[in-house]
């Protein structure tokens, strides 16, 4: 293994699977416009239902990729109607918002470690069964390769939708001003509603994958959460090819970081990130 | 307004009443029960160490036998918070009239020992390095093992395998900080990546692996909390390293990771013994967790002693001359300072179990 | 009765939290989730003033107050470079990073490891030296603090400094044509505040005798925050019933039986859902006078 390559690969990993699960908070965020806390344990719960219905119960693999990712759309498709919705109907302010899904964020945590037990748990069944490759001397896994794939087609799917198709552009005009598009006719909560069922189930997926790479638990949620939250600021909050890119370079700050400072600033690297880019580039690394 | 305000005086005089009436009521279902309080952390970050604890606690009262007397834990959730901590000591002292707490982990642990010895309360702390906590306390004690022990053997037999270039992988944390500290205090020169530390959250650690591959250690220490390991285990495999894999105390967290180590050594603290981890296993279904044993032995210790002698200043004498106890964590004795410290041994995974190397 | 005292501490301790916090949210309309850094440095300045050089507490009460003041300044300064919803993400990066210096900055805080053996406070003239060494007497020291930054909160907002930061909270352009400095205005309450939180940190750090830096975590924050809002923004008294019921509350989940195993995490669970019926059905708070 050289290091230089592993290097890259590691920033390249660790940017993909901050991208997955910035491209759902994207997504949500631009329609929205609140910070929403309950992305993060939507990913693990889209992970945990994989869990039971590919591991416990031994289901077809695929199939229980889908019922995974099914689950989290249903989740935050359910969060959407129960507490957003009428909170957003009220007037309610983003703080209120944000009190509401912590709450939610707190309740749903806990209901996980009451059905699952709080203990380690992986998603493989046998760890031989992996594959690995090696790229220009460095390693990589299948399931991480999987995963930057699946970042890059996802972006690619959303960002082009969004451009070209019918329901791309009322997000858009949903996500540019709320008001002005109920204006114009479009039905804003019920655009609303599928993007918080797509954002959901990209973050399904990103929890089943993280978990396929790494191991689930049921408080894995509030630090995939706040990593999303420092790429789509990065990139600049609601733009999905942004937050594709911030991502990386996130990745490759905290990695080529911790490589010259000491392995316990990183989170301290990323944060920092967060504050210049916020204080330098609001807009994100995308001229909007 | 004036509603409100209303609502929250009858929420308060509900708790007060519920506190007065409870801790009247708790006297007739139990006519001379001794309860035991035991504070964890039973949700948040450091859940699976907690619930195990838990079980191993309420299975070490299942399996203790008759007794004289009727013995009741009550436990409470601190989340390791010391604040919380305090809290929870306070009602199990004021409301259910405790004899003996047991915490878990340093932050707790420093924060009650001072009020459990103020409060003749005994106090085993569980989970915590730190000797200023039992120290000159009568009613505090510890029962885990001291890194000086531990980095003793882990030193004699690295050495003894040839070892000279051992990479650290530390996380930022009370026990694996002052594991740390004594196994460099013992033999500095052996190590790498001394002052490297990671973030109890973290979950990616290729880079730093990385960097342990980068300096060609002849082998890699593993000091890292249970919701860790496996990824730390799994991500070194696929980063293609075959030196060993040593550890200090965190090798047994969890049963997904004991196949990626077939082979390798470790220290550990003597236990808990394969009949304990048997009968955990029989009853739960899932592997004991750093702690389980020790809270396992605590229990066993204070009903024994409670079982000789009522009063809590006779209790806290045997106690403190504890020798020789049959504990799952090995035989028992308690030091001058209040703390039984165990001892360290060595250990392979073979066959997929975790055995004793002599 | 030990049990009962200790519920009212914290009471005090969060209650000033609460009221320092709701100047800066809801009076100047500044989401600031960065609150727990400012106690945490108060914590940490007591603890180890008193530690390591036996300073008097409330010589370090003052001391703590400084550093907190200064640090927040450079903060502060920084976020008037925002609004809304960066304000408060460009907050939250500062707590992460206040308390990545916590845990990481070993010599000064001894990280992980805490500091114990905090003393309690002490004041004496000549010969007369009185020693707090009951917990009721920190109660009283602990409410003598809450009364006197309930009072100075309440002097803040009914001056005419108040009723402008009440204005940069509704238009800020607006005010400003009118003349006024408002980073002049957002930045003194915003070190006013950590003033006040840092206060509140060294009491905490005295009386629990032991800190480290897992109690001024970003949910800290996040806690302080939901104090406010339940309270009622811009409702003084309404920070005090805010902290009153959300200290209460986990303490009445704790009597409510439930099955051993799943107790914690149930009471988890009724607390997420008791801030979401909050929000979606009483917004305005307890005292109900500013709907967020």
């Amino acid at each position: 293994m050289d290091i230089l390559p592993q290097l890259i690969l590691n920033s390249v990993i660790a940017g993909a699977i901050y991208a997955l699960v910035a491209l759902g908070f994207n997504l949500i965020y631009g329609a929205t416009k609140f910070f929403n806390m309950t992305h993060g344990v939507i990913a693990v719960i889209g992970a945990y239902a994989f869990l039971f219905f590919g591991k416990t119960l031994g289901l077809n693999l695929f199939l229980s990729v889908f019922i995974g990712v099914a689950t989290a759309a249903i989740a935050g498709y359910g969060l959407d109607k129960l507490i957003y919705l009428p909170l957003r109907k009220r007037k309610a302010s983003n703080m209120a918002l944000l009190i509401a899904s912590l709450g939610a964020f707190t309740a749903l945590q806990a209901i996980i470690a009451i059905l699952f037990t709080s203990q380690f748990q992986t998603l493989w069944r046998n760890y031989s069964t992996q594959k690995i490759y090696e790229i220009y001397g460095g390693v990589i896994t299948q399931t991480q390769l999987i995963i930057l794939i699946s970042g890059i087609l996802i972006t690619a799917a959303l960002v082009l939708s969004l451009k070209y198709t019918l329901f791309g552009k009322m997000v858009r005009a949903v996500s540019d001003d709320e008001e002005a598009a109920k204006i114009i006719g479009i039905n804003t909560n019920k655009i609303i509603s599928r993007v918080f069922i797509i954002g959901s189930a990209i973050a399904g997926l990103a929890g089943i994958l993280i978990g396929f790479d790494t191991g689930i638990e049921p408080t894995m949620g509030m630090s995939l959460l706040l990593k999303g939250v420092i790429v789509s600021v990065i990139g600049g909050v609601g733009n999905i090819y942004g937050g594709f890119l911030g991502a990386f370079l996130l990745g490759f700050a905290e990695n080529f970081g911790i490589w010259k400072i000491s392995g316990e600033w990183k989170d301290a690297i990323a944060f920092a990130l967060l504050i210049i880019f916020l204080l330098f580039r609001p807009r994100g690394i995308m001229k909007k | 307004m004036k509603k409100i305000i209303v609502g929250i005086v009858v929420v308060i005089l509900i708790v007060v009443g519920v506190s007065y009436f409870g801790k009247n009521s708790s006297q007739p279902t139990a006519k001379e029960s001794i309860k035991i309080g035991v504070i964890l952390p039973l949700s948040g970050t450091a859940a699976l160490i907690g619930e195990a604890a838990k079980n191993s606690a309420i299975l070490a009262k299942e399996s203790f036998g008759k007794t004289k007397n009727t013995y009741e834990l009550i436990f409470e959730d601190d989340q390791i918070d010391s604040k919380k901590t305090v809290l929870a000591f306070r009602k199990l002292v004021d409301m259910n009239n405790i004899k003996a707490v047991i915490t878990g982990f340093s932050g707790p642990g420093n924060a009650i020992a001072p009020l459990a010895e103020k409060e003749h309360v005994i106090h085993f702390s569980i989970g915590s390095t730190d000797t200023t906590i039992p120290k000159n306390k009568k009613f505090v004690f510890s029962h885990w093992l001291l890194p000086e022990k531990q980095a003793e053997v882990y030193i004699k037999e690295a050495k003894i395998r040839g070892l000279k270039k051992i990479a650290m992988i530390v996380v930022n944390q009370q026990g694996t900080i002052a594991t740390r500290e004594a196994l460099l205090k013992e033999d500095p020169t052996i190590f790498i990546l001394k002052n490297d530390t990671i973030s109890p959250e973290e979950r990616d650690f290729r880079t730093i692996i990385t960097k342990a591959k980068n300096e060609k250690a002849d082998a890699l220490m593993l000091l890292i909390l249970p919701g860790q390991l496996t990824s730390t285990v799994k991500q070194i495999k696929d980063l293609g390293i075959t030196v060993p894999l040593t550890s200090a105390g965190s090798i047994e967290h969890e049963k997904e990771a004991v196949s990626l180590l077939e082979g390798q050594w470790y220290v550990n603290p003597g236990g808990p013994s394969d009949t304990f981890v048997e009968k955990y296993k029989e009853k739960y279904g899932n592997l004991p967790q750093i702690g389980s044993g020790n809270v396992y032995d605590v229990i066993n210790i204070l009903i024994s002693s409670f079982e000789k002698s009522k009063g809590v200043e006779n209790v806290v004498n045997i106690i403190s001359e504890i020798k020789d106890f049959p504990g799952v964590m090995g035989v028992l004795d308690m030091d001058s300072e209040g703390i039984i410290s165990g001892t360290a041994i060595v250990k392979k995974i073979i066959n997929g179990k975790f055995v004793e190397v002599k | 009765m030990e049990y009962l005292i200790h519920l009212t501490i914290l009471f005090a301790i969060y209650g000033i939290l609460g009221l320092s916090l709701n100047l800066v949210v809801g009076y100047t309309g500044l989401l600031s989730v960065t609150h727990a850094a400012f106690y945490g440095i108060g914590a940490y300045a007591t603890a180890i003033l008193l530690t390591s050089f036996g300073v008097n507490f409330f010589v370090s009460v003052l001391a703590a107050i400084i550093v907190s003041a200064v640090i927040a300044l450079l903060i502060g300064l920084i976020l008037s470079k925002f609004d809304d919803d960066y304000y408060a993400l460009a907050s939250f990066g500062f707590n992460i990073i206040i308390f990545s210096v916590f845990l990481n900055w070993q010599e000064l805080t001894r990280g992980p490891l805490g500091i114990p053996g905090i003393g309690k406070p002490s004041f004496g003239i000549s010969n007369f030296q009185f020693l707090i060494s009951n917990n009721l007497e920190f109660l009283i020291l602990a409410l003598l603090f809450l009364g006197l930054i309930y009072f100075t909160s309440r002097f803040i907002v009914n001056s005419s400094f108040g009723r402008i930061l009440k204005a940069i909270r509704e238009d800020e352009k607006a005010i400003q044509i009118f003349g006024y400095n408002t980073l002049y205005y957002k930045l003194a309450i915003f070190v006013i505040s950590a003033a006040m939180a840092s206060v509140a940190g060294s009491l905490f750090a005295s009386y629990i005798t032991f800190i480290d830096p897992s109690s001024f975590w970003l949910m800290e924050s996040i806690f302080i925050l939901a104090i406010v809002i339940l309270g009622g923004l811009s409702n003084l008294k309404g920070s005090l019933l805010g902290a009153l019921f959300l200290i209460l509350l986990p303490e009445a989940l704790r009597f409510v039986g439930m099955p051993n195993d799943i107790a914690a995490q149930m009471r988890q669970v009724i607390y997420g859902v008791i801030l979401i019926l909050l929000m979606l059905y009483r917004p305005q708070g307890l005292a109900g006078e500013y709907k967020i």
